[in-house]
């Protein structure tokens, strides 16, 4: 049978022995739990007769061979998936009306539901929710007589990796940590430097040259020194030997500083380039940041994401300034100095060569060291440091509760735990450092021994004696470098991993490369069978039926989480449905153009958002172009001109991160200018007012209905007062509408919005307010 | 409009009290279909769920019975309070609803892009996942236990770091405060 997803031959065998016929099975899912509740490889499958149920345990057993002349086998590297079967199940499919899942805290489960008798089919973990819903909507699906491949389309794909079975760090970003093509990343990488090649090439062969320079000097600072100026058998008069001693030393300042300017010259370079390729890189990840959809800044998985990007940015940035040069300089000073090694005495060099591994290695298992010390050290720091701003902030609440004493106990446990890590980190430098220093010095006495050696038997000159013992020396830095860089790298390749993976998501939302633009909108909305979720089963929107003519208002009422807010960023296509759809003027309004759902759909929320920049700016944030004449009427139309001209800088004054501190009326007054510059066709007011006292409301109400005239308007409050004026009220409760009428319809009914009324008239009444 | 003031929500004293069961009037059993019902005094719950008030500190203490739909039925104060046989339904039920295995040892934490990599056993079991801002994922309880959240939303518990092995202890180590 076809389906997305292959069943493995020991599941479908466990089926089988269930007495399922392969053939026949229409859909299943993979468990991770027995009836009992332990960790168990479990699966469920359905046909047109039944469930099935079976659980076992799954391991990857590798195959042996038996070897030649012994009775051991050995492993051939080959790994087939063995399956112990442990027990199954079955129930009649006709039992059920319907499946669903349930959600607990840690983890679900499948139920079977007939006349409204529930009864438990499987328990599995939260990682297999999203798949068992899915079950579940293909038996409902088939057990309604519809089509499968309809429902299947909304399916999750599992968030593992094909290849090597590791999750997704993101499951809607299918990139494996191990098996992404980290080649690919290193190349689109240094891709960003593709437009400084001239430069970039100067700065390489800055590099080369100040290395070579670097690797050439002991041979004139120390081996000429020594072997041609300051040996004891040569006779040359002292006043030469003094002028030879001056030129040499002048030649390696001179060397020295030649080196010193390359440096500063490259560095230079460098330092140009990197700004703009951060730069680059930057642009990109915020131009991709825009397209994105809201889902994008509100998934759970990908907030992390978000935040880390800029840092992402600045880690790259580092490793390229603060890295790669030296990367390469250590790495040529690394071979250039062992090849002058075995020019000079290849069996000194063999002792050196023996050591380096084992000193490497040493250096190495320091910095996995030193990384876990300081980590440590650092979130014990973290912790303090958070304890210390939350006493800042909440002094008052200190003080209050008379707490000085408590808070400074917490304190002292978080800093002498501090200190704990502090020390050992002291202690473990101070150990290891003089036990590395001792071994270093060990393999230099060694090589000092041989040599001298050597010296007594004239293979070699003191000099070159020296000069080795110099370059041995100046392997120390680059073993050290190299063997902690790796990290370094890998960061920094990871770093990019994430900025590609921003730049490449495709948004959630899309528009159609044939959608439609209306002429003439007049703003009619009509939502039919619309449902929503945020999370795997767990149903936002469910069916729900709605319609407002060109013109209307029409007022939602619902308790909080009833899904009202989930309804307007439907609306608004933030988000697009699971299932049905919001048509505006009879359109889908996924056919649309994005482009005018946006500018024909005008939101005034609780929330209001400032941007940086002065009231004006704000005012026209919609429309860039519109006159001031424009933005004051706006701001007229909002009730905002007055309190705008009381600012000293008036329709100058900055407002948003930084700028003067306006009230939530005037921001509010404020965005509500900005949609009336928008001029929307279909207005939704999300809870505009909630936040606002009864004068305050008053006011905005007044703006409110101004904004009102002539367009389609939703508006959304809970409380009642404030959608007075609507032609239509629908009640909202659990994603569904459960009453929908006029106002004196509703008051008849005595029916929710009846209660809702008389909760909130008694509730006015007990503080004195109202008639 | 007096007769529906009569009405308003009014004394304080309902909001004292807190709902707290009697032992004695609270009886658990199993519906046919296996779920947790219960009698509370007179009426009858066919369907019940529990839930802690301190899931990870006090875990058998102050479990809320509610119904389906979430309402409340009342606070039982102590599970042990309970006959042996109705605290074995009720541990159950939590147990099912806060599923929550025992690390008995990690075999590595490996960060891999931003997420933390756990390769771990839990007695014969053995299970990798990935947890994420690791920081808010890693809950210290006490000095010994650790509670670890994956990026599911799925629970895991060292019951006692010092108990477990020390290669596996200095693991996990750098990341405890």
């Amino acid at each position: 049978m076809e389906t997305n997803r292959r069943l493995s031959a020991g599941a479908e065998a466990l089926l089988c022995a269930a007495g399922a016929d392969a053939a026949e099975l229409i859909w299943w899912v993979k468990g991770d739990m027995d009836p009992n509740g332990d960790f168990a490889d479990a699966w469920v499958a359905f046909d047109r007769k039944e469930i099935y149920l079976v659980w076992g345990s799954e391991s990857l057993v590798e195959a042996r061979e038996k070897r030649l002349f012994s009775r051991k086998t050995r492993p051939t590297g080959a790994r087939t998936p063995v399956l112990r079967a442990e027990g199954s199940r079955t129930w009649p499919a006709e039992d059920f009306d319907e499946l669903k899942c349930e959600r607990y805290v840690a983890t679900g489960r499948l139920v079977g539901v007939k006349d409204g008798e529930e009864v438990s089919l499987v328990r599995y973990t939260l990682s297999r929710n999203a798949f068992f819903d899915d079950f579940a909507k293909a038996f409902n699906a088939v057990k309604k007589g519809e089509e499968l491949d309809a429902v299947r389309k909304t399916f999750h794909e599992e968030p593992v990796c094909p290849t090597c079975g590791m999750r997704y760090p993101d499951p809607k970003r299918k990139v494996c940590p191990k098996c992404s093509d980290k080649k690919s990343t290193v190349r689109r990488l240094f891709a960003f430097f593709g437009g400084y090649k001239k430069q970039v090439a100067v700065v390489i062969g800055g590099i080369l040259i100040s290395t070579l320079i670097g690797v050439l000097t002991p041979q004139i600072s120390t081996g000429y020194l020594y072997d041609n100026v300051l040996n004891a058998d040569n006779a040359a008069p002292v006043q030469s030997l003094v002028t030879a001693l001056g030129l040499v030393v002048l030649t390696i300042f001179g060397i020295k500083l030649f080196n010193l300017l390359f440096r500063i010259v490259y560095m230079h370079l460098l330092a140009g380039i990197m700004p703009w390729v951060v730069y680059d890189i930057k642009l990109k990840i915020f131009k991709a940041m825009q397209r994105l959809g809201v889902s994008f800044y509100t998934g759970k998985q990908t907030g992390s994401l978000m935040e880390r990007v800029t840092r992402d940015a600045d880690n790259i940035y580092w490793f390229f300034v603060d890295g790669l040069p030296y990367v390469i300089t250590n790495g040529l000073t690394l071979i250039g100095i062992l090849a002058i090694m075995l020019v000079m005495s290849w069996k000194l060099t063999l002792v050196v060569v023996g050591a380096t591994p084992l000193i490497f290695a040493v250096f190495k298992v320091m910095d996995r060291l030193w990384h876990r010390l300081h980590h440590r050290r650092w979130v014990l720091n973290a912790n303090m440091s958070n304890m210390v701003s939350d006493n800042i902030n909440g002094a008052r609440v200190i003080k209050a509760f008379s707490r000085e004493d408590e808070e400074s106990e917490r304190f002292a446990v978080a800093s002498r735990k501090y200190m704990g890590a502090e020390v050992r980190v002291s202690n473990t430098e101070g150990t290891a450092y003089p036990l590395i220093n001792l071994m270093i010095y060990a393999v230099t006495t060694l090589v000092l021994g041989l040599g001298g050696v050597m010296v007594i038997r004239e293979q070699m000159t003191v000099g070159q004696l020296l000069t080795f013992v110099v370059y041995m020396d100046m392997l120390l830095g680059p073993l050290d470098f190299l063997s902690w860089v790796s990290n370094w790298w890998a960061r920094c390749v990871d770093s990019a991993q994430r900025v590609f993976e921003v730049i490449d998501t495709e948004p959630d939302v899309t528009e159609k490369p044939d959608a439609a633009e209306i002429e003439d909108l007049r703003g009619e909305i009509d939502i039919r069978e619309l449902e929503f979720e945020y999370e795997p089963a767990r149903p936002v929107i469910k069916k729900l039926d709605l319609h407002v003519p060109a013109g209307h208002m029409l007022g939602i009422v619902g308790k909080t989480g009833a899904g009202k807010t989930t309804i307007a960023s439907l609306i608004a296509r933030l988000y697009d449905a699971k299932a049905g759809a919001v048509y505006l003027d009879g359109v889908d309004i996924r056919d649309l153009k994005l482009s005018q759902i946006r500018r024909n759909i005008g939101v005034v929320s609780q929330d209001i958002f400032l941007f940086m920049g002065t009231v004006a700016d704000n005012i026209r944030y919609a429309r860039p172009d519109a006159t001031m004449e424009e933005v004051v009427a706006a701001a007229k139309a909002a009730s905002a001109h007055d309190f705008i001209m009381k600012l000293p800088d008036a329709y100058e004054t900055r407002v948003g991160a930084g700028g003067q501190d306006l009230s939530g009326g005037e921001r509010q007054r404020v965005s509500i200018a900005r949609t009336i510059i928008q001029n929307p066709k279909v207005l939704i007011l999300d809870e505009a007012t909630a936040a606002m006292d009864t004068e305050t409301e008053r006011n905005i109400q007044e703006a409110l209905t101004r904004l009102q005239r002539g367009r389609t308007t939703l508006a959304i409050a809970h409380r009642l007062s404030t959608l007075r004026d609507s032609d239509e009220l629908a009640v909202i409760d659990d994603g569904k509408v459960v009453e929908y009428g006029t106002y004196p319809e509703l008051m008849k009914k005595k029916g929710e919005y009846f209660k809702l009324y008389q909760i909130q008239a008694e509730a006015l009444k007990y503080i004195g307010v109202g008639d | 409009m007096t007769e529906t003031l009569a009405q308003a929500p009014s004394g304080a004293e309902e909001v004292l009290d807190i709902g707290i069961l009697d032992p004695a009037q609270t009886e658990f059993y199993r519906n046919p279909n296996g779920f947790l019902a219960v009698r509370i005094g007179e009426s009858d719950h066919r369907r019940v769920k529990l839930a802690r008030m301190l899931p990870f500190a006090d875990p058998d203490r102050y479990i809320s019975v509610e119904d389906m739909e979430g309402k409340e039925l009342g606070i039982l104060r102590d599970l042990a309070e309970l006959a042996p046989e109705q605290q074995k339904l009720a541990r159950e039920e939590l147990e099912a609803r806060y599923f929550c295995p025992a690390v008995t040892a990690i075999r590595s934490i490996k960060e891999k892009m931003g997420y933390f990599y756990f390769d771990v056993s839990f007695g014969t079991v053995q299970k990798v996942f990935a947890v994420k801002d690791i920081s808010r994922s890693i809950k210290q309880l006490d000095d010994k236990a650790v509670a670890i959240t994956d990026v599911d939303g799925s629970r895991y518990l060292i019951e006692d770091v010092w108990a477990i092995d020390g290669k596996s202890r200095r693991k996990i180590e750098p990341y405890l405060y």
